[in-house]
C-alpha cells in the first residue's frame, strides 16, 4: 500500500521531481551531461548512452507504466464484466456464445496476440492501452460469470422476479452490487499483469516512441549495449520499479480478495 | 474415455484454431484495411510498388476473394514469403522451431518440477515460516519481467564471471558435430533456460499451493493419517494427485505465458528460435512472418491444452468412467 | 467390571482458529472394557466427533487436546510419533462417516485397504486379506478394483468398515457410520456392525446423533451437550426414562417406529445448540430447557447419581422444588 502511494505520488508529481527536458538527448548535449555516467559521476542515478539522466527517465516512466496499467485494466474489466454479467444473467444462446468467445481468447497466447495487434495498429500510448485492454479481459469475464450464476441461484433474485421486477431492475439492484467487490479485487490483480505486459511490449519496441516508460528504458539500455558496458545503473532501477509496483498491486489484490472471501484469505495470505 | 469424447475435444480444439485463423484474417485485412499504407507509412512508394506489394500480400480482389485465397493458403501452411529474407515464412519458422522447443521444453519441465514441489511444501505447511518464504519467492519471481531477469543473469554470469556465453547457440570456433557440439549448445542454453525456469516456477508454485490447501481439508486425508501413515506419505500418496487434478487446466493455460516469455528472453540471449524471429520480424515489420508466427504460437497453445484435456481422464478415474 | 481397554480422563479439545478459541470438548471421561459397547449421542456441534478425532490424535494442527486417553494403560496423547503411528489402526481404528469424502477418490478401494495392511503387517498377503475383508462386510471380492465413485453409499460404508477392521484392532470407533444413508441401508450397516462387534469381540465406541439407534447397538449410552456428558447409563434406561431433560428431548426426536408411546409425546427441543465460545452460565442447557428453574443459570451442574449405574447433570435429579 505504502509503496503504491509513493509511486502514484511520484507519477503525479513528476514535474516537481524531475526535469522533462532531461528526457531529450538534445538537452543532455546542451547541458553537457557526460555519457555513460555512473551514479558516482552524476547523481543520483547516472546517465545513459546519450547522456540523459536516468532519474528523470525513471520518474516520468512511472507515469506511463501506471497510466497504461490502470487504463488497460479499466478496459479489460469493463469488457470482462459486461461479458460476464450479460452471459451469466441472460443465459441460453447468448451465454453459450459469449462463453465460447471467452474460451477462445483465453487460449490465444497473450503476448503474440498483443504483438500482432500492436504491429497492426502502430505504436502509440492509446494503442498500447487498447491492445492490453482487449487481450486481458477473459479471466475477468469467466470469474464474473460464475459469480453471477451463483447469485442468480439465490432466492432473493427469484423472489424479486416473481414480484414482477424487470430484468434490468434485477441486474441493477441485485446483480451488479453483488459482483462489484469481486470486480474491484479482480481489477487490482489485473493492473500488475497489465504493467508487466506494457513492459514486455515496450521492450520489444512496440511502445510509444515519444514517451519514456520503464519498459522502453530497458529496451534502450539493451539495444545500446548497457549489458556489455556493465551500466547496471541504467537497467537495474526500472526493473526494480516494475517489481515493486507489480508486487504491491498483487499483495493488495490478494488482501482484498481475502477480505471478500475468508476461505481465500486462508489460502492466499502472504507473509510480510 | 470413449472415442466420441476424444473426437469432441479434438473438434473443439479445431474450432478454436479456426477462430484464430479467421481472427488473424480480420486483424490484418479488415480492421486495418490497408496494411501496405500502414506498414510503409512515412516511406515514399511509387504507385507501381504499391500495387506490387498489394498483390504480394494477397490484398487485391474483393474481401471474400481474399478470404478464400487466405484460407486456402493457410490450410497448405503457406503464409507467403518473408519480407525481410524473401524466403517462405514456413521454412524460416520450421528452422527456428527446434531451438525454441528445446529451450521452452526444458525450462517448462524444470519450472514445473521445482514450482510444483515448492507449492506442495508451502501449501501443506500453510502459515509456517517455510510457507511464507516459498510463497514470497513465488510472488517475487512472478512479478519480475522475465527479460529483465535474463539481463541480470547475463551480466552476472556471462559478462562479470564469464562462466557462460553471452548469447547465440554455439561457439563458431567450437567443436563441430557430435557430443562436443551438443555440449556447446547446452552451455549456450543454460542461462536462457535458467531465466525462464526462475521466471515461471512462481506461477506453478502459487497454483499448486492453493490447490493443496483446498485438498488439505478433505476427510480422506484424516483417514489416511488415522491409518498410521507418516505425514509425508499422506501428502505424497493421497494429497498430491488430488491436488494436481484441478491444476492441470491452469498449468496448460500457463504454457501460453511461457511461450510469451520465450519471445523476450530469446531476444536478450540472441537464442535463434521463434522468439528472436518474432523480435526481428517486428523491426521490419515483416507482416507475413508475424502472421505465421502468431498462428503457430496459437496452434501450439491449443495443442497443449488439448493434450492436457486428453490426459486428464488418466489422472482422474471419475472422469474416465463417464 | 473387567479392566478397561480404553479409559478417557477429563478430555478437553480446544480449537484455535481465526474465529477465536472454541472449546469443543470440556472435560469428558468414560471407560470401555474389552468387547463392550458404549454409545455417544448428541446434536451436531456438541463435540462428539472431536472426541473421535482426539482418540487417535487426527484433529487439525494447532488444536489443543488435554487430559488422558489411556489405551491399555498407555496415554495416546503423550505418545511419541513413531509409537503413535504404530498404535493407530492396529490397536484402535475409526469407521468414518460414509460420505464419498472419506475415501480417496483417485485410488482403488482395494489398495486403500491394502495400504493399511502393508503398513502394519509387512509381508502379509495383503491382497488375500483384502478379499477376505470385503467378503466379511458382505461385498464381493472383485469390488477391490473399483474406485469409490463406482460404489453406492451403502457399499462405500461397508468398505470403510472393512478398512477399519484391516489390522484387527481391539477398539473400534464408529463416527456417525450411517449418516447420509437411506433407512433400509442404515439398518443393514447397523446389523453388520453389531454382528462384527460380537463375532470379533471388539470394544466399540459408537457416535451418533440418533439416540434410538444406540438402544439397539450399545449396552451403555452417554449423552453429550455443549462439550460435556450430561447423562449416562444403560442404553434402554437413558432412551426410555431419561433423567436429563435434554436426553429426554433427544430421545423424543428419534422415536422408535411403531412404538405408540413416543407418538403422544411432543418433540421438546426448541432453539439451537449454544455457541461453544459463548456458553450460557450455569447449566448450559437452561435457555432451551422446558423445566428450567430460576436458579439453573447459576448452579454449576455435574454428573450426579440417578441410580446405581446411572448419572445425570441436572438439578432435578437432586430432588427439591420444581
Amino acid at each position: 500500500m505504502l509503496v503504491l502511494g509513493v509511486f502514484v505520488a511520484a507519477a503525479l508529481a513528476a514535474p516537481l521531481l524531475a526535469d522533462e527536458a532531461n528526457l531529450r538527448a538534445i538537452t543532455a548535449d546542451a547541458r553537457d551531461y557526460p555519457r555513460w555516467a555512473s551514479p558516482a559521476e552524476l547523481g543520483p542515478l547516472g546517465t545513459d548512452s546519450l547522456g540523459r539522466p536516468i532519474w528523470d527517465q525513471l520518474v516520468y516512466g512511472s507515469q506511463v507504466s501506471l497510466l497504461v496499467g490502470i487504463a488497460a485494466t479499466v478496459i479489460a474489466i469493463v469488457i470482462g464484466t459486461v461479458v460476464g454479467v450479460v452471459g451469466g444473467f441472460v443465459g441460453g444462446w447468448t451465454d453459450a456464445a459469449l462463453a465460447r468467445l471467452t474460451e477462445w481468447f483465453l487460449v490465444i497466447p497473450f503476448l503474440p496476440l498483443a504483438i500482432v495487434l500492436a504491429a497492426v495498429l502502430g505504436p502509440s500510448l492509446e494503442n498500447i492501452v487498447l491492445v492490453i485492454g482487449i487481450t486481458s479481459w477473459p479471466v475477468t469475464a469467466r470469474l464474473i460469470r460464475s459469480q453471477v450464476l451463483s447469485i442468480k441461484e439465490r432466492l432473493y433474485v427469484e423472489r424479486s422476479r416473481a414480484l414482477g421486477a424487470s430484468g434490468a431492475h434485477i441486474m441493477g439492484r441485485h446483480v451488479l452490487p453483488s459482483v462489484m467487490p469481486l470486480v474491484i479485487a479482480n481489477a487490482t490483480l489485473t493492473v500488475p499483469v497489465a504493467i508487466l505486459s506494457e513492459t514486455a511490449l515496450a521492450f520489444l519496441g512496440l511502445g510509444d516512441p515519444t514517451r519514456v516508460s520503464w519498459g522502453s528504458m530497458l529496451e534502450d539500455s539493451f539495444s545500446a549495449g548497457a549489458l556489455g558496458q556493465e551500466a547496471w545503473w541504467w537497467y537495474l532501477p526500472p526493473g526494480l520499479c516494475v517489481i515493486a509496483v507489480v508486487l504491491s498491486f498483487t499483495l493488495v489484490g490478494r488482501a482484498l480478495e481475502g477480505i471478500l472471501d475468508p476461505r481465500l484469505r486462508d489460502s492466499h495470505a502472504v507473509g510480510r | 474415455m470413449t472415442a466420441r469424447l476424444v473426437a469432441g475435444k479434438v473438434l473443439g480444439a479445431l474450432g478454436t484454431l479456426a477462430f484464430v485463423v479467421v481472427f488473424n484474417f480480420f486483424l490484418f485485412r479488415v480492421v486495418e484495411s490497408n496494411p501496405v499504407a500502414t506498414l510503409y507509412r512515412g516511406r515514399n512508394l511509387t504507385d507501381a510498388q504499391r500495387e506490387e506489394l498489394t498483390r504480394q500480400f494477397g490484398l487485391d480482389g474483393s474481401k471474400l476473394e481474399q478470404f478464400w485465397r487466405y484460407m486456402e493458403q493457410t490450410l497448405q501452411l503457406n503464409f507467403g514469403r518473408s519480407y525481410a529474407t524473401n524466403q517462405p515464412v514456413i521454412d524460416e519458422i520450421w528452422a527456428a522451431t527446434p531451438q525454441t522447443l528445446a529451450l521452452v521444453g526444458t525450462s517448462t519441465v524444470l519450472a514445473m518440477a521445482i514450482g510444483l514441489a515448492m507449492g506442495v511444501v508451502a501449501g501443506w505447511r500453510r502459515g509456517t515460516a517455510h510457507d511464507r518464504v516459498l510463497t514470497g519467492i513465488s510472488i517475487v519471481t512472478w512479478s519480475t519481467p522475465e527479460f529483465w531477469l535474463g539481463m541480470l543473469l547475463l551480466t552476472v554470469f556471462a559478462v562479470d564471471l564469464g562462466l557462460f556465453p553471452t548469447g547465440g547457440i554455439s561457439d563458431p570456433s567450437g567443436p563441430d558435430g557430435g557430443l562436443g557440439e551438443l555440449l556447446d549448445q547446452a552451455h549456450h542454453m543454460a542461462l536462457p533456460c535458467l531465466t525462464l525456469t526462475i521466471a515461471y516456477l512462481g506461477e506453478y508454485a502459487l497454483i499448486m499451493r492453493s490447490s493443496i490447501i483446498d485438498v488439505a481439508r478433505e476427510d480422506y486425508l484424516t483417514l489416511a493419517r488415522a491409518k498410521g501413515l507418516r505425514d509425508a506419505q499422506v501428502r505424497d500418496r493421497h494429497a498430491l494427485r488430488n491436488a494436481l487434478l484441478p491444476s492441470t487446466t491452469l498449468i496448460a493455460l500457463s504454457f501460453g505465458f511461457v511461450l510469451s516469455g520465450a519471445i523476450t528472453v530469446e531476444t536478450v540471449f540472441s537464442w535463434p528460435g521463434l522468439g528472436l524471429l518474432t523480435y526481428e520480424s517486428l523491426r521490419g515489420p515483416d507482416l507475413p512472418m508475424l502472421q505465421g508466427l502468431f498462428l503457430l504460437f496459437s496452434a501450439a497453445v491449443i495443442v497443449f491444452n488439448l493434450a492436457a484435456e486428453l490426459l486428464y481422464p488418466y489422472l482422474d478415474p471419475r472422469v474416465r468412467a463417464r | 467390571m473387567t479392566v478397561p481397554i480404553l479409559r478417557v480422563r477429563d478430555l478437553r479439545v480446544t480449537y484455535r482458529g481465526e474465529r477465536g478459541v472454541v472449546p469443543a470438548v470440556r472435560g469428558v471421561s468414560f471407560e470401555l472394557g474389552p468387547g463392550e459397547t458404549l454409545g455417544l449421542a448428541g446434536e451436531s456441534g456438541c463435540g462428539k466427533s472431536s472426541i473421535a478425532g482426539a482418540l487417535l490424535r487426527v484433529l487439525p494442527r494447532g488444536t489443543e487436546v488435554t487430559g488422558e486417553v489411556l489405551l491399555d494403560g498407555e496415554d495416546v496423547l503423550t505418545m511419541k510419533p513413531g509409537r503413535l503411528r504404530a498404535v493407530r489402526w492396529s490397536e484402535m481404528a475409526i469407521v468414518f462417516q460414509g460420505a464419498l469424502h472419506s475415501l480417496n477418490p483417485v485410488q482403488r478401494v482395494g489398495s486403500q485397504i491394502a495400504e493399511a495392511i502393508e503398513l502394519h503387517q509387512p509381508g502379509a498377503d495383503a491382497r488375500g486379506r483384502v478379499s477376505e475383508l470385503l467378503e466379511l462386510v458382505g461385498l464381493p471380492a472383485r469390488r477391490a478394483i473399483d474406485y469409490p465413485h463406482q460404489l453406492s453409499g451403502g457399499q462405500r460404508q461397508r468398505v470403510l468398515i472393512a478398512l477399519a477392521l484391516a489390522c484387527n484392532p481391539r477398539v473400534l470407533v464408529a463416527d456417525e457410520p450411517t449418516t447420509a444413508l437411506d433407512v433400509m441401508v442404515q439398518a443393514q450397516v447397523l446389523d453388520l456392525l453389531q454382528r462384527l462387534q460380537r463375532e470379533l469381540g471388539l470394544a466399540m465406541l459408537f457416535i451418533t446423533h440418533d439416540l434410538s439407534m444406540l438402544a439397539h447397538v450399545c449396552r451403555r449410552t452417554a449423552v453429550m451437550y455443549a462439550g460435556r456428558i450430561v447423562e449416562e447409563g444403560p442404553s434402554e434406561d437413558v432412551f426410555q426414562r431419561a433423567a436429563h431433560p435434554y436426553a429426554a428431548a433427544l430421545a423424543a426426536a428419534f422415536p422408535v417406529i411403531g412404538d405408540p408411546a413416543f407418538r403422544k409425546r411432543p418433540v421438546g427441543l426448541v432453539g439451537d445448540p449454544p455457541d461453544p465460545r459463548e456458553l450460557p452460565p450455569g447449566c448450559p442447557f437452561h435457555p432451551r430447557c422446558a423445566v428450567a428453574r430460576p436458579d439453573c443459570d447459576s448452579i454449576e451442574v455435574e454428573l450426579w447419581p440417578v441410580a446405581a449405574d446411572r448419572r445425570a447433570a441436572c438439578v432435578h435429579v437432586l430432588g427439591g422444588p420444581r
